[in-house]
């Protein structure tokens, strides 16, 4: 909440101040997001009813399991990225206008952090759309001018979805009378006008998924992170999609109920197919990317199958899958793409033909992609491991095997543009054009090893995210962790 | 009688949609949507909402209006163009019937709602008096619901950086648009004399009542924008470079009363945005009385548009 107050100094003042308060509120709210889960998980679901006015008329915010994870996620990424980004800024921002690259990032914390905590449907949406319009303004504001028709696409794509969302608000406004979570889930159990309800979920379901980029609806995704900011680009697709796949799970089974989405209706069917189809065809197109920025970001589609199928198996193991591949995917996509912002500055290009021989120039940001690589791949000791461990479980527990080898089967499709990454950078003759080129850019590589050393760290001893990921899961299908 | 103009007003809105959707010009498509607008804003006084019909007639049909006549005016050349490229046939087809079925289910939805909507009104209106205004939108806007609308007005803040982020980096910082020039003694100049000084009052009329009666410091706030820009196409004043000191300060002025005033409420009455006993009025005042300057100079340089002039 204090995170709102910051961003409007930094508008006031310009340049190397921006940074600072950037980053000092990057870690204030990483410190605060740890220091609300220890609460959630010493007291339970905590609520703060804002200016005092008691819900259901005032906004309530309402913290449990579920949220504390991902504010955390948030604050962690968003600590490593603003601090160690400043180069990668410097680089890729003229420099008048960094004072409003930071303002706008800012805000772009603020309107993520808002999502994961409101317990008001309308809020949300607000800080949705706040969320969103920083993020189309941070990848415009790029030195590169093919950013502003990404960022258009964006901006077209994500006001659909908003609109969706907002309907679909206001169709539960008019059913229950109240825009508080809580009250919504209580009234819509009372029998009738399902018609409505059913027209809501949908709206919600499909605006929902125009913003965490579900396949087919992918298509803004690609052209935003390729031609973004590197540091956007790593923020971004570390939390933006995370925060929405957050905002699925609460309306499904805080607001909807597993009951009525699972049992009533084949949404789990098409969730499941749509993932299946997202991890082999979406990391399929990745394996012919030319662009590293873009294979990456292809590469997240594909990720993002994982998390759905999770959702769309229903139990515990599922879930679990699906929370704790929100913290992996982020962590290892955040370090990947603060590598590729550092190659972009150092060799200028990030086209992979032009790569060749590039691990000899540096070292470090390769062998930092590789394991992050492999984590996206899911080898035993990383974070992408773990992933896979519970969402093979949950297609077991579902009792069938098809499901359990799906997982294992797309992480061949990941090897193969992972490789393509390898060849390019480790077996290849040196480009000509790499010939001056040196590990440069401390910061970024420093940033990016620490997200590694959390990715493998997790993948070693994953105790504490798979406890709290299980936690969620369980919050969320039985309405109380255990 | 009534029956008959809410008929025809619903007749009027509906064909207006459909012509401005149908509409092969990029400008009459405009002009379309600016009169239905207007209509909207009729229908909206209709269903007693007056609030939200000042809010439609001087954003929805005013302010956006503007805006898309002047992008209207900037594409003329590339229309031809624009048209060349037009999707095919099967694909708008598509597009139609995509369209269509969301508003069926829209319908189909809306029609299934319980009758009368359950609502929070009642409850909304027992608090009231704890907030001292009157009007019971204005209670919402600032005291229940106060976070979204610090939120909306960091929106509009957004839009405008959003608007700053096209300029080319020559022009950063420098003044929006081009410079406009009007025969001094033509109708333009003469209504850019005349109508600011009604326009400043009625605005601050409308802030005013605010409070109690339909109105706010939205509305004001567009009004005010409108006069300006009124005096600037007419060439009586110039569009200020929007790197000044004053210009930044004025912009973010509101939000940062909003949230002084929001965190001053952490000491003295224990919660984020919670007013004292017996100063809430006082202090929603003071917040409306920030925003209003604010708001009003971020949606006239959202219509100026992007740097294009350096500063010399």
């Amino acid at each position: 909440m204090p995170l709102v107050a910051a961003p409007l100094v930094v508008l006031l003042r310009s340049g190397r101040a921006g940074w600072l308060i950037a980053a000092g509120v990057s870690v204030a709210s990483l410190a605060g997001a740890l220091a609300l889960a220890a609460r959630v998980r010493a007291e339970g679901v905590l609520s703060y009813a804002l200016g005092s006015w008691q819900p259901p008329y005032g906004i309530e915010y309402r913290i449990d399991a579920v949220n504390a994870f991902v504010l955390v996620l948030v604050g962690l990424v968003a600590a490593v990225v603003v601090p160690f980004g400043r180069p990668a800024v410097a680089a890729e921002v003229a420099a008048e206008r960094r004072y409003l690259f930071y303002a706008m990032l800012c805000l772009a914390l603020a309107g993520l952090n808002g999502i994961a905590i409101t317990g008001d449907a309308f809020n949300l949406f607000v800080f949705l759309e706040i969320s969103s319009l920083s993020s189309y303004v941070l990848i415009a504001l790029g030195r590169d001018r093919r950013a502003l028709v990404a960022s258009f696409q964006y901006l077209i794509m994500g006001t659909i979805g908003a609109t969706f969302i907002v309907i679909g608000v206001g169709l539960l406004y008019l059913q229950t009378g109240t825009l508080n979570m809580a009250d919504i889930a209580a009234r819509l159990e009372a029998p009738g006008a399902a018609r409505a309800t059913l027209a809501a979920l949908a709206f919600l379901t499909v605006g929902i998924c125009l913003k965490l980029a579900l396949f087919p609806l992918h298509m803004w995704l690609p052209n935003a992170y390729t031609y973004a900011p590197s540091v956007v680009t790593a923020f971004l697709a570390a939390t933006a999609t995370k925060v929405s796949v957050y905002v699925l799970l609460r309306f499904w089974f805080t607001i909807f109920g597993a009951n009525l989405v699972f049992e009533r209706l084949p949404m789990p069917d098409i969730f499941l197919a749509l993932s299946v189809l997202a991890m082999f065809v979406a990391s399929g197109i990745a394996v012919y990317q030319r662009n590293l920025k873009r294979m990456l970001a292809y590469s997240s589609v594909g990720q993002i199958g994982y998390m759905t199928l999770g959702i769309s198996l229903d139990n515990v193991p599922g879930l679990t899958g699906s929370v704790v591949h929100l913290f992996n995917h982020g962590v290892t996509k955040g370090a990947m793409f603060l590598f590729a912002g550092a190659i972009a500055m150092a060799a200028g290009t990030v086209d992979l033909d032009r790569l060749g021989g590039l691990a000899k120039r540096m070292p470090l940001t390769c062998a930092g992609l590789v394991i992050g690589g492999f984590s996206l791949i899911g080898v035993p000791a990383t974070a992408g491991f773990v992933t896979k461990w519970y969402l093979v479980l949950a297609g077991l527990e579902k009792g069938s095997l098809l499901l359990a080898a799906l997982p294992a089967a797309s992480s061949l499709v990941a090897i193969a543009y992972v490789w393509r990454f390898v060849e390019a950078a480790y077996m290849r003759e040196a480009h000509p054009d790499l010939a001056g080129v040196k590990e440069g850019f401390a910061a970024p590589l420093v940033g990016g090893w620490i997200l590694i050393a959390i990715c493998l760290y997790v993948g070693i001893d994953s105790t504490w995210t798979v406890e709290a990921a299980r936690r969620a899961a369980a919050q969320l299908l039985f309405g109380a962790p255990q | 009688m009534i029956a008959a103009l809410n008929a025809a007003l619903a007749v009027l809105v509906l064909a207006l949609a459909v012509w401005t959707v149908a509409a092969r010009s990029t400008f009459a498509a405009t002009v379309g949507f600016v009169a239905y607008g207007l209509v909207l804003t009729l229908v909206w006084v209709q269903l007693q909402g007056v609030d939200i019909a000042l809010t439609e007639g001087a954003i929805g049909g005013g302010l956006t209006g503007a805006m898309l006549v002047a992008a209207a005016a900037r594409l003329r050349d590339t229309e031809a163009s624009a048209r060349a490229e037009r999707p095919g046939l099967a694909l708008r087809i598509a597009a139609a019937c995509v369209a269509a079925c969301v508003t069926a289910a829209l319908a189909y939805a809306i029609l299934a709602l319980p009758e009368p909507a359950p609502t929070l009104a009642h409850l909304t209106a027992d608090n009231i008096a704890s907030t001292g205004v009157a009007n019971p939108i204005t209670a919402v806007l600032i005291a229940f619901r106060a976070m979204d609308t610090l939120l909306e007005a960091i929106v509009v803040l957004f839009a405008m950086i959003g608007v700053w982020s096209l300029a080319p980096d020559r022009a950063w910082g420098g003044r929006p648009g081009q410079p406009h020039h009007a025969d001094p003694d033509g109708i333009l100049a003469w209504f850019a004399r005349v109508l600011p000084p009604i326009g400043i009052v009625v605005a601050i009329y409308i802030f005013w009542v605010g409070a109690d009666e339909p109105g706010g410091k939205f509305q004001a706030a567009t009004i005010l924008a409108a006069m300006w820009m009124l005096a600037v196409v007419a060439g009586l004043a110039d569009a200020p470079p929007v790197s000044r000191t004053w210009v930044r300060l004025a912009l973010v002025g509101g939000a940062v009363v909003f949230l002084a005033v929001g965190a001053a409420g952490v000491v003295t009455a224990g919660a984020f945005l919670a007013y004292p006993d017996g100063y809430a009025k006082l202090l929603i005042k003071l917040i409306e009385w920030a925003l209003l300057p604010s708001i009003a100079l971020a949606l006239a340089l959202i219509m100026a548009g992007a740097p294009e002039r350096p500063e010399r």
